[in-house]
């Protein structure tokens, strides 16, 4: 009796879905056209923004921030006066952030350091211009030249005058000699 | 010949089409949707083309199991899973045939309406699409025995559901989901 009933079943799920037509159901299949190409190029070119991005930051950790702020800050024009800024305009508030500042002036502070603290002042070129004010530079070469004095390095003897000095008259006691200080006693 | 035949899906799409809708629409009881996930169906079958493996004989297996992971996928989409049984399309198609004809249809859809998807899938695919147990097992990726266990269970909630069609809907229901 349960196989009847799961024929009857059977029969009746057959009738039930044999008369369901579909109504605007295409009668012709029409291939999908090839579309994930796009995307595909649109993910590769974002995954390779992002790896350049990343490796730029690894070798110069300030990249990451001056494109963050290009990005988000000022998308149109933010490389140029990013990088221009510390050297025209100092009151420029990313300046000081920006990567290329510190990197330009230490390959002029060090050497100028250690010239002018040996005081040698043989250097003129070197010893003239201080980095820290940089756009005072001429004011700062003043002080300077007062320095040309001669310093005798012992190159030439200078002539020094030799004055006869009159023999000093030493005193003698009368005894003729100095008097013991502690007598022996023997 | 595995991996030698060639897919002519435009042909196949005329061989099956309907086929595939009635089955669809059996599992999501919804013909529009049903007549959507038909193309979709076959354009997934056309971009799946060049990895079939299959044989000609395994052809209408393949093309049902991408069907009907295509309408589990609609389900699970679109969360009707457990609010199926009172979207039945009942009043449809009721015309001039006979009262006799009309109650089977209903009684049918009574019996699919108080299924889960799980079953209802392996209930139309074994009695309407005449796939084998080991067909069916393939096409929704569960051994054979697990057919075989939801076949039975299927059968024995649409019996419970046709001997009470007018309690079909939640009782039914929470034998089918437990």
């Amino acid at each position: 009796m349960p196989e009847l009933l799961n024929d009857d079943i059977a029969t009746l799920l057959r009738e039930r879905l044999d008369a369901r037509q579909p109504r605007r159901l295409p009668l012709r299949f029409v291939p999908p056209a090839e579309r994930p190409h796009r995307v595909r190029w649109a993910i590769a070119v974002a995954a390779a923004f992002l790896l350049g991005l990343a490796i730029a930051t690894l070798l110069q950790p300030g990249v990451g921030q001056i494109v963050r702020s290009g990005l988000l800050d000022r998308p149109g024009a933010t490389p140029a006066p990013t990088v221009t800024a510390p050297g025209r305009r100092p009151d420029v508030t990313q300046a000081p952030g920006v990567a290329p500042a510190p990197s330009a002036s230490p390959s002029q502070t060090p050497a100028p350091q250690p010239s002018g603290a040996d005081g040698s002042g043989s250097g003129g070129s070197a010893g003239g211009t201080p980095p820290p004010p940089p756009p005072a530079g001429d004011t700062i070469t003043l002080p300077l030249p007062p320095l040309p004095l001669p310093i005798p390095s012992g190159g030439v003897p200078l002539p020094v005058p030799s004055l006869p000095l009159p023999p000093l008259p030493l005193p003698t006691p009368s005894g003729g000699g100095l008097p013991p200080l502690l007598p022996t006693p023997h | 010949m595995a991996g030698q035949v060639s897919l002519d899906i435009e042909a196949l799409y005329e061989v099956y089409r309907v086929r595939m809708f009635r089955a669809i629409a059996g599992v999501v009881f919804d013909d529009a949707a049903a007549e959507d996930l038909t193309q979709e169906t076959f354009e997934r079958a056309w971009r799946a083309r060049t990895s079939y493996r299959g044989g000609e004989e395994e052809i209408g297996a393949w093309l049902y199991r991408i069907a009907m992971n295509t309408a589990m996928s609609w389900l699970r989409r679109q969360k009707l899973a457990r609010l199926l049984p009172t979207r039945l399309f009942f009043h449809s198609d009721q015309g001039t045939e006979g009262l006799e004809r009309v109650e089977n249809r209903q009684l049918a859809d009574v019996a699919l309406a108080a299924l889960s998807p799980k079953l209802r899938v392996v209930v139309v695919l074994t009695y309407y699409s005449g796939l084998t147990r080991q067909e069916v097992a393939e096409a929704v990726g569960v051994p054979p025995g697990t057919v075989a266990s939801r076949l039975a269970l299927a059968q024995q909630v649409m019996r419970n559901a046709l001997e009470r069609p007018a309690a079909s809907g939640s009782r039914a229901r929470d034998e089918a989901s437990a």
